[in-house]
């Protein structure tokens, strides 16, 4: 792969830079010391430095910490062989798990240092030094939304459970309003109504979960025969199902035959059908020599067949199954030449974000303008795709896996200690659970609301069925009108305490992290890590003591939170568990369902305290006010979700900069929902990465005053 | 019982009261698979006489294949109850592995591999690395060591005679997948490409024996040459990915071919799968099993691999005629106190294995019954759950006698042995020539001995 020399430069211009200003700050640097610094081996004046005053007493050795014995990395040489492992260490470093919290903590200006001479190593061992995606397939979601808007089709061809609601005729995008009533017809119930619109049409294959990342990754997506034969029979399904006249708008212009025609005159026509196709299929212009190549082969079906229609319906199969449809290329390397972003391929970043599908025809057009080079033109049209009924797939595909609410359908609590939970699959809280979330998310988009209300809101949305079943007094709910029980009549409510509101405290997140029998602070505290700071706790260890064995040192332990408090006596445990558990002990005040309680099940009280960001907490309502009072904690949480959503890899060093750009503008706007998606799209993360090249023409001054003034 | 542990020991007292001695019953196919079945009427070979007796007419089968496959049992397993006492004449006197009693002879259980723990996420990589082909410090898939694992280096080489290279086969019951890939797959054709695994049986019958019409080798011959085109304007890492794709499309390719040929020679057959598929454990293991025991039957392919479930999979399952109620497996593991209740699942997963050794048993032909032409492992890539240890693997083959396994005995490893040692002596076995597979430093020689 080659790399465009301007950015290596760039990147190694600021390392550079932060390496000067770090030095400047100690005061005991000349940019002359500087450049003699750079041509210095590293690994002794940074790296060793670093590990001997803070990594290596613990991780040395046979018996070294984690199985991992720093010792054995003595040279540049060494660290360049094994960079994943590095990787990991970096970010345990970076994240402050390690060292230890009651260990002695590096100066943060040596941590700024390392991560900077690990970042140059890594770009040294020929890493680019702008992270840019492969191509990739399209997921499921993409799949299913691109086929069926290329086929022009209009109702509902695909259902699958994590549309998680299917009539939703109450959502309205443009009137930028949620309604007060809504009828949330839910997947399970559609499907018991209402026939398939193609019977028979084989499920498109579900794809890889990606641990804190999301299912449109280009590491998770892959090809396999099983799926490249399940794209063959879907195509061809489709097209030769007898609802497809009925139900594609392309039917009638591109698949029947011109009246009165010669053959010739019926080829030519097919071509100029298929070219047109094929643009939006491969969204972007074909080449004439891939019009070439589906008239050839609609013209030798022709020629076999006689028949116009079927041999459109073959060569439609074909484009659908041609890689230049399969495969996203809008974030890969041949998305932009050294100029600039392809105007094509920034469309399909656009909707591929928003929609999770192909552009529409008016963002096709605004590409051929290209007036997709500007921040302004993007803006424009993200406001116009935000008032688009395509964008629940921002709710539905990022905002239900950013949540993780998939595991609340899973999630199995014990049928002794709950059975009402099992009492009857139609007002089966799990699907009302699932429901309330997804509400809520689609009122904090289109409504537009500052998005410190995912933290805590004094509103949301509620049916009969999560009344009884959380026992609320539907006295203390303004707005509330009863309703018979079941899981799809919602209500827009007003709270009138700090149980309910926002994501944190809502049935979805309490059941999904909790074990059958009981609450898990443990579950509860990583996905609070996770998912409103995106700072995922590292996976344990190997040869870790279970809660159980340390739990037998002791004498009679009497709750959870105390249990985990003699499981973080222990010295290896509490590293992560220190900082884990009390998030989840915060929650403690409810239990394993999601509903209040006031004490354990053996009558002792909940203990629901605990310290982040150095403010103590009682309780859920406190825990939550300290991330209100700490906004900035949550707000990049949330961007840095988003972004890996809108740029469908995991976030690497290189893009902490842009990163907390686009958190300083989102901040200044008011935490508008719309401002973290608009920051997103004109940032240079999401432009990336030529725009850089040009700008580095343009002039160095900014860039340095902009470093210097991030590198504090 | 005291008020105060409620939250779990109430739930183990309430398993353990509920739990009663796992044994299989005598079990047909017919009642495996019987339910809401849906009848699937497709051309295929007699299933229900024995191949003996219609050797003579169509060959499916061609003389002395080699066969392999690979069942896996996520999470580890309680390792004091798996391993039978060293050196002990009564070798099967283990608490885990007595259903293997009634297959002694057929079988070989080897103690004392190991394989090497890379510092991260324990359970991801046991099972995505259980059988690569890259030593554990290359770490050439971002945090893993995963290179085509062994069943696709053998497919490469023996899967060439058959429609399917090889088959991948999963009783993961997720209606959508809720663990990554790394967690959730064995079989992988080299860094970050995996095989996927099918887990719907209906799925897989109608892969194996249903029509093929929606390929169409006009439409094939296009997007070949659209991928070919595409590929000159690709980067390094970008053709890698396409092709995955081209690779995909050109094994369809070779399958159609294949059954070409051998499509003529198949009758008729009633085979029915239970629509839904049973959640059960059991049936559903079984019921996949009968598949792979049918794709071997019929030469579809000679080399499977059959996931048990993902690693760190927390979805309650019911394990039945172990339990009453649906338990989390890698939960109780990593709780001590769960021990007993875990080894019981061990013996269940054992119970399965030796129902699919029966039924391999049953189908003969001129070289004897299939069993003795296929080696079927079953392992795991943790030993102890609880504590994710790489140490003394839970590892058992059956059949290959054909091929000179001496069975009906257990081998105990030199220390340190590696897992790696096993794989390139089942390699080679195969027939793939290779001097060194991982980090193998040698052989498993004993159990030809």
């Amino acid at each position: 792969m080659s790399q465009h020399p301007l950015k290596i430069n760039r990147t190694f211009l600021i390392i550079a830079l932060v390496w000067v200003t770090s030095i400047s700050w100690l005061g005991n640097s000349t940019l002359h010391a500087q450049q003699v610094a750079a041509k210095t081996d590293e690994f002794e004046t940074i790296a060793r430095p670093f590990l001997n005053a803070w990594c290596i007493d613990c991780h040395t050795g046979d018996d070294a910490e984690a199985g991992l014995d720093m010792s054995l990395f003595d040279s540049q040489k060494d660290v360049e062989a094994d960079l994943n492992t590095w990787r990991s260490i970096i970010d345990a470093i970076d994240h402050e798990f390690m060292p230890p919290a009651e260990e002695e903590q590096p100066v943060s200006i040596w941590v700024k240092r390392l991560k900077g001479w690990y970042l140059k190593t890594r770009i040294a061992a020929g890493e680019p030094s702008w992270p840019v995606p492969r191509m990739r397939r399209l997921n499921r979601t993409e799949y299913e939304n691109t086929i069926t808007d290329l086929l022009r089709i209009d109702s509902l061809l695909f259902t699958n459970a994590s549309q998680i609601v299917l009539a939703d005729q109450y959502f309205n995008a443009a009137s930028k309003k949620m309604p007060r009533y809504v009828l949330a017809m839910t997947y399970f119930s559609y499907r018991q109504k209402r026939p398939p619109l193609v019977p028979g049409l084989p499920e498109v294959p579900s794809d890889p979960a990606v641990e804190h990342g999301y299912s449109n990754d280009h590491e998770a997506l892959s090809f396999s025969p099983l799926q490249t034969e399940r794209y063959f029979e879907m195509a061809n399904a489709i097209v030769n199902s007898k609802k497809f006249p009925k139900i594609s708008g392309l039917w009638k212009p591109m698949f029947l035959p011109p009246n009165d025609t010669t053959d010739a005159q019926q080829k030519l026509a097919a071509r100029g059908h298929l070219r047109t196709f094929l643009n939006r299929a491969f969204r972007r212009d074909a080449t004439e020599q891939e019009v070439d190549r589906y008239a050839n082969l609609f013209n030798q079906q022709f020629s076999e067949t006689e028949n116009y229609t079927e041999a459109m319906k073959i060569s439609v199969t074909a484009v659908l199954n041609s890689p230049s449809f399969l495969f996203r290329q809008d974030f890969s390397k041949g998305s932009f030449d050294e100029q600039q972003v392809n105007q094509f391929a920034m469309a399909s970043r656009l909707s591929y974000f928003l929609w999770a599908s192909m552009p529409d025809d008016r963002l096709f057009q605004a590409a051929r303008e290209g007036r997709l080079g500007t921040r302004e033109g993007l803006v424009k049209e993200v406001r116009r795709m935000m008032n688009d009924k395509k964008i629940k797939s921002l709710a539905t595909d990022f905002g239900m896996q950013w949540l993780k609410v998939a595991s609340v359908s899973s999630a199995q609590p014990d049928r002794d200690l709950f059975p009402e939970y099992y009492k009857s699959s139609k007002i089966n809280p799990a699907v009302s659970m699932v429901v309330e979330q997804l509400l809520f998310f689609e009122t904090m988009m289109i409504e537009d609301r500052n998005i410190m209300e995912f933290i805590h809101s004094d509103w949301g949305y509620i049916n009969e069925n999560l009344i009884q079943w959380y026992k609320l007094d539907p006295k203390t709910i303004l707005g509330y009108t009863p309703k018979e029980l079941t899981s799809e009549d919602f209500f827009r409510v007003k709270w009138s305490n700090k149980h309910k509101g926002g994501v944190i405290t809502s049935g979805a997140t309490l059941v999904s992290t909790s074990a059958t029998t009981r609450t898990s602070p443990v579950y509860r505290g990583a996905w609070i890590l996770d998912v409103i700071f995106n700072r995922p706790p590292p996976a344990p260890p190997a040869n870790v003591p279970s809660l159980t064995q340390a739990e037998e040192h002791s004498e009679k332990p009497q709750n959870i939170v105390e249990r985990l408090k003699i499981h973080r006596q222990d010295a290896n445990c509490a590293v992560c568990h220190d900082r884990i558990d009390p998030m989840g002990y915060a929650l403690e005040g409810f239990d394993a369902v999601g509903r209040v309680r006031k004490q354990y099940d053996n009558g002792t009280t909940i203990e629901a305290k605990g310290t982040i960001f150095n403010e103590e907490f009682d309780g859920a309502a406190r825990f939550k006010n300290v991330i209100l009072r700490n906004e900035r904690e949550f707000i990049q949480g949330f961007t840095e979700h988003m972004s890996k959503y809108a740029l469908g890899r995991r976030l690497e060093l290189q893009d902490a900069e842009e990163l907390k750009k686009i958190v300083d503008a989102v901040i200044s706007r008011g935490n508008h929902f719309s401002a973290v998606v608009e920051e997103i799209v004109i940032s240079d993360l999401f432009r990336s990465p030529p725009i850089f090249a040009t700008r580095e023409e343009d002039s160095d001054l900014p860039n340095e005053a902009k470093i210097s003034s991030t590198a504090k | 019982m005291p008020k105060r542990n409620r939250d779990k020991s109430s739930v183990q007292a309430s398993i353990r009261a509920q739990r009663r001695v796992t044994r299989l019953p005598a079990m047909s196919r017919r009642a495996a698979l019987k339910g809401s079945a849906a009848a699937i009427a497709l051309p295929f070979l007699d299933i229900m006489r024995p191949l003996t007796s219609i050797a003579s007419a169509a060959e499916p089968v061609a003389e002395k294949a080699k066969r392999i496959a690979f069942m896996y049992i996520p999470n580890g397993v309680i390792s004091h109850h798996w391993h039978p006492t060293e050196g002990q004449p009564n070798w099967l006197d283990s608490q885990s592995l007595k259903p293997l009693e009634a297959v002694r002879d057929d079988v070989v259980v080897i103690n004392g591999l190991n394989r090497v723990y890379v510092s991260g996420e324990p359970h991801s990589q046991a099972a995505s690395c259980w059988m690569t082909s890259s030593k554990p410090h290359d770490r050439i898939d971002g945090s893993t060591a995963i290179n085509r694992t062994l069943d696709q280096v053998i497919a490469r080489q023996v899967g060439r005679a058959t429609p399917f290279p090889s088959l991948e086969l999963s009783c993961n019951s997720f209606a959508d997948n809720m663990e990554p890939k790394l967690f959730d797959a064995i079989s992988w054709y080299g860094p970050s490409h995996d095989a996927r695994s099918e887990n719907d049986p209906h799925r897989v019958f109608e892969r194996l024996f249903g029509d093929s019409d929606h390929f169409n080798r006009s439409v094939l011959d296009t997007v070949l040459e659209d991928a070919r085109s595409l590929n000159k304007q690709l980067g390094t890492e970008d053709r890698r990915k396409l092709d995955e794709y081209m690779q995909s499309v050109r094994a369809i390719e070779t399958r159609l071919d294949h059954q070409a040929d051998s499509r003529t020679n198949l009758g008729k057959i009633d085979f029915k799968i239970p629509d839904p598929v049973p959640t059960n454990r059991g049936e559903y293991l079984r019921l996949m099993g009968d598949l792979m025991v049918l794709a071997f039957r019929t030469d579809q392919t000679r080399i499977v691999s059959l996931m048990v479930g993902p690693e760190r999979w927390e979805t309650p399952q019911l394990y039945d005629g172990v339990f009453e109620k649906p338990v989390q497996h890698h939960q109780m593991t990593h709780d001590k106190s769960y021990d007993e209740e875990v080894a019981l699942i061990d013996r269940f997963h054992v119970n399965q294995y030796v129902y699919l050794i029966n039924r391999l048993k049953e189908y003969q032909d001129a070289n004897g019954s299939l069993l003795d032409s296929t080696y079927f492992v079953l392992g795991s890539g943790i030993s102890d759950g609880n504590e994710h240890s790489y140490e003394n693997l839970p590892m058992v083959i059956a059949g290959g006698s054909a091929h000179g396994i001496k069975t009906g005995r257990q081998i105990q490893c030199e220390k340190d042995t590696p897992l790696a040692n096993m794989w390139l002596s089942l390699a080679n076995e195969m027939g793939v020539e290779l001097n060194e597979f991982a980090d193998s430093n040698g052989r498993i020689s004993q159990y030809t001995d």
